[in-house]
């Protein structure tokens, strides 16, 4: 048996030397690092070939190497990969040659995809698209093009929300006035994000049975287009006459789940997990990549970015990548990416943060993320922190006033079945 | 400066099994016989600076004063002997309350178990056991000695002068190839329990850890009840495949090193009652208290009254030794008055007994480990609250959590169930020697090496949340 041991071990540290700079990277020796030999151990059960498989496969069938940096698997699953990756490195015009009109309802001109320049998000464009599929034109008071709301594209068959009709009234460009919102303002909202959002589908009772989530533990923003996590009725094929239930269910990206329903509000919180890789510049990038693409999809929706939410001081102290100074640095690049006409920027950390402006020690168990309990927080600050059009202020009032009357018979009802 | 990474003190950690374990082989078995114990001691003290540099002055000065004290305790001074387990005695407290009131950030690695292997060889000593007077390197070395420093098991001074390899007694006069043979006797034979105990640890407890940590992420008061139960479970099976898996891990290194096996575990969930419990789990410490606190008492030859003083007694400093905080000592007080119960009460009607026996094992025990692993009372009194929710329902409470953890847990679940089955780990063990379970060793190896090397010294395990 040891022998055994041995010789596995002498080949896998054999395989990881040799493999260096083509499937794993370049190895310096030190001793701080878990042995050589995981790496190959690492790569088998990722499901991918350790080094002398892939060489052997590639010498003897032909089949090309994978290479690149097993960290980011994201990035290295597709043959998209070296064009994202150029983003990531942080050239800021690549991330407008995104290719990304893959898709079946492809909108046709690249100019939709470049709407957003380095994060000012000047929309610039009524580009008026050809195909019928995802007729977008942008209503944008700088670019003076009138009426951007009027939606008349194919998706229209799909259920769409609608709660902005008033927004379509309006020409010219909407004043939008920060505000507090009653709960059902939630009912057509969409929750993009990673483990902290899923909490929040999970724990925040207000909203879990309104609002959609898309959210996933470990998603970034690389996984937008790439990981297919959306359960979604599949697309009805041509001449489809049943009803939409009887589709079958299926995984599709956010993306693709993005080309089949509509929200009126889309919040995102992202970028926990991007915080080891790349830097705030290329992060933001990518992020406004995807706040364009959904502005080309869901032309309708108020984008709220949220702020990414610290960790506690204890986390940030001890911790060489989750740091709070590092999120700053990211939500800082994030904020640059709001318009203030269609995409906000919200920052629920002065809810959650104490005096050290880290995420409040009791307010958190593992150092990441809220507790059950602590979900309320972040809940009240977005009820509090909403943008609507200047014209709906009035219906929020209203829902409010009726909200905490309705609260308020409610206690009551129970103070007399108390006594 | 050279880097070492700390996690190489923990025995299924990558760098240790790949780094320490075979370097320190080789140095033990190709340098001359005679070197042995300056080899471990130099090694283990080389283990004890990477896992804990800055407490490398207590364990030597603890070891130096024993060493002075012992040759006093061998002529059978009685007042020395006293002085001497005061000492360790007073050592071992101050740190523990030290560290359980928050003034220093943890004990100094070991403390609990390297302390209570001094008391034992002095005790040893003065009452004739440990026939000539060991050397000073010997002493040394079976006090640090790196399998057992860090969490035992507690071996005896007369279970570590039965190692003949140590000594270079029994390759003496063999000829290199024979030697060569006898050492790789050892190893294999080590290697396999180490095995068995690795694969405890990376493939059953540490996932369970995992989902007992996502327990308290939720909020020990926003669990639903189920889940809360499941927890207990969930925490119990955790705790004991971790430990005995580490007790496993450290025995068989002792083998490969020529000591005999060491048992720590017995399959306590088999037993009858809790005092069986506590006479097959962490054996070493069990017996420790019972032959240096409970026998010297006088044990239970004494009548029904000396007896319930005894084990209050040793259940009190079970409970101290384990922590100083109040959770500890609630956990040891509802064992004892299991204990006591079952001793002087259920005992006397054979089907009663056999039936809250099993109560107490199955059911009982489980909620005491948690009571064990919540050293702070509001997170104690929240989880049971939701454990026995008389109290109304909990604070944002998601009845859906048990079906979301147990979704993803499950299979550690079944296998800690079916190693819970006596028969099953002791045909693996009855069968160490058969080619087909070698066999099946070697890939549990690679499998748990494979399972490991996700999570080790991967700095880019941080795509988690």
């Amino acid at each position: 048996m040891s022998v055994g041991i041995i010789v596995v071990a002498l080949l896998l540290t054999a395989d990881a030397a040799l493999g260096q700079k083509s499937v794993y990277e370049e190895i310096e020796y030190s001793a701080a690092d878990a042995p050589l030999l995981t790496l190959p151990l690492r790569k088998i059960m990722d499901g991918e070939d350790p080094f002398i498989v892939a060489y052997l496969r590639e010498k003897l069938f032909g089949i090309p190497m994978t290479t690149g940096e097993d960290y980011e698997p994201e990035l290295t699953e597709e043959s998209e990969d070296i064009a994202t990756d150029e983003e990531v490195e942080g050239t800021e015009d690549a991330a407008f040659a995104e290719p990304d009109v893959t898709d079946g309802n492809a909108v046709t001109d690249g100019d939709a995809g470049m709407a957003i320049t380095d994060g000012n998000a000047a929309v610039t464009d009524g580009n008026a698209v050809s195909d019928g599929n995802a007729s977008v034109s942008d209503g944008n008071a700088m670019a003076g093009v009138t009426d951007g709301n009027a939606v008349t594209d194919g998706n229209a068959a799909l259920p769409v929300i609608d709660t902005t009709g008033n927004i379509a009234a309006i020409p010219e460009a909407v004043n939008y006035v920060e505000t507090a919102v009653p709960d059902w303002y939630f009912d057509d909202a969409l929750f993009i994000g990673d483990s902290r959002t899923v909490g929040l589908s999970e724990y925040c009772e207000q909203l879990k049975d309104r609002a959609t989530f898309y959210s996933k533990v470990s998603l970034t923003i690389y996984g937008f287009s790439k990981k297919p996590f959306v359960n979604a009725r599949a697309v009805p094929p041509e001449g489809f006459e049943g009803s939409v239930e009887e589709l079958p269910m299926e995984k599709v990206t956010i993306e693709q789940a993005l080309e089949r329903s509509q929200f009126a509000k889309i919040y995102i919180m992202l970028g926990l997990n991007e915080l080891g890789s790349g830097s705030a510049e290329s992060f933001a990038a990518e992020f406004g990549t995807v706040v364009a693409r959904i502005r080309e999809l869901q032309p309708d929706a108020v984008i709220y970015i949220q702020g990414i939410m610290h960790v506690t001081h204890k986390k940030s102290e001890s911790d060489r990548v989750f740091k709070n100074s590092t999120i700053n640095l990211r939500n800082e690049a994030l904020s640059t990416l709001a318009d203030n006409q269609h995409v906000f920027y919200i920052d629920m950390n002065s809810a959650t943060d104490d005096e050290n402006g880290a995420l409040g020690q009791d307010l958190s168990f593992d150092n990441v993320h809220l507790k059950a309990k602590s979900y309320a927080l972040w809940y009240d600050y977005l009820k509090n922190h909403a943008f609507v059009p200047e014209s709906d202020l009035e219906l929020m009032q209203m829902g409010l006033q009726q909200e905490i009357e309705q609260k308020n018979a409610e206690n009551g009802g129970t103070e007399e079945t108390a006594q | 400066m050279l880097q070492i990474n700390p996690n190489m003190i923990n025995f299924s950690d990558l760098s240790f099994i790949f780094r320490f374990l075979p370097i320190f082989l080789i140095a033990y078995y190709f340098l001359p016989a005679r070197l042995r114990p300056l080899t471990l001691l130099v090694g283990s003290l080389a283990f004890y600076a990477i896992g804990d540099p800055m407490s490398m002055a207590v364990l030597l000065i603890a070891i130096v004063v024993n060493l002075l004290f012992s040759y006093k305790c061998q002529k059978k001074s009685k007042a020395f002997l006293f002085l001497i387990v005061a000492f360790d005695a007073i050592l071992l407290l101050s740190f523990k309350f030290l560290a359980g009131y928050g003034s220093i950030n943890g004990l100094p690695l070991g403390i609990s178990f390297f302390t209570f292997k001094m008391v034992s060889y002095q005790v040893d000593l003065y009452k004739g056991k440990i026939s000539k007077c060991p050397g000073v390197i010997a002493v040394a070395s079976y006090f640090a000695m790196f399998p057992q420093v860090i969490s035992g098991p507690i071996m005896r001074y007369s279970d570590f002068e039965k190692n003949k390899t140590l000594s270079g007694v029994e390759d003496e006069f063999m000829a290199f190839g024979s030697k060569l043979r006898m050492c790789f006797d050892k190893i294999e034979e080590g290697l396999v329990y180490f095995v068995l105990g690795f694969a405890m640890k990376a493939l059953i407890a540490d996932y369970l850890a995992m989902m007992w940590n996502d327990i308290g992420t939720i909020g020990y008061e926003s669990i639903s009840t189920p889940l809360a139960w499941a927890g207990v479970v969930c925490y119990s099976l955790n705790l004991y495949f971790d430990f005995w898996g580490y007790s496993l891990m450290a025995a068989g290194i002792g083998v490969m090193l020529g000591f005999p096996f060491v048992r720590n575990f017995d399959q306590p969930y088999s037993s009858k009652s809790v005092g069986e419990f506590y006479r097959r789990w962490h054996m070493t410490l069990g017996a420790w208290f019972r032959d240096y606190i409970y026998f010297p008492m006088g044990g239970s030859r004494e009548g029904k009254l000396d007896t319930a003083r005894n084990l209050i007694v040793v259940w009190v400093l079970t409970g101290l030794w384990h922590g100083v905080t109040l959770n500890f000592l609630l956990w040891a007080g509802l064992l004892l008055v299991m204990i006591l119960f079952e001793k002087f009460l259920w005992s006397s009607k054979e089907k009663l007994m056999a039936v809250i026996g099993r109560i107490h094992v199955l059911i009982i025990v489980p909620i005491t480990w948690v009571i064990f692993a919540l050293p702070v009372t509001r997170d104690l009194i929240d989880y049971l609250k939701r454990l026995f929710p008389v109290y109304g329902p909990g604070v944002a409470v998601n009845s859906g959590d048990i079906t979301k953890l147990m979704s993803m847990y499950w299979p550690f679940f079944v296998a800690g169930f079916v190693l819970l089955i006596p028969g099953s780990y002791g045909f693996l063990e009855k069968n160490r020697k058969n080619r087909f379970i070698r066999l099946l060793t070697l890939i549990l190896f690679w499998v748990c090496a494979a399972f490991v090397s996700t999570k080790a010294g991967n700095p880019f395990l941080y795509f988690s949340f």
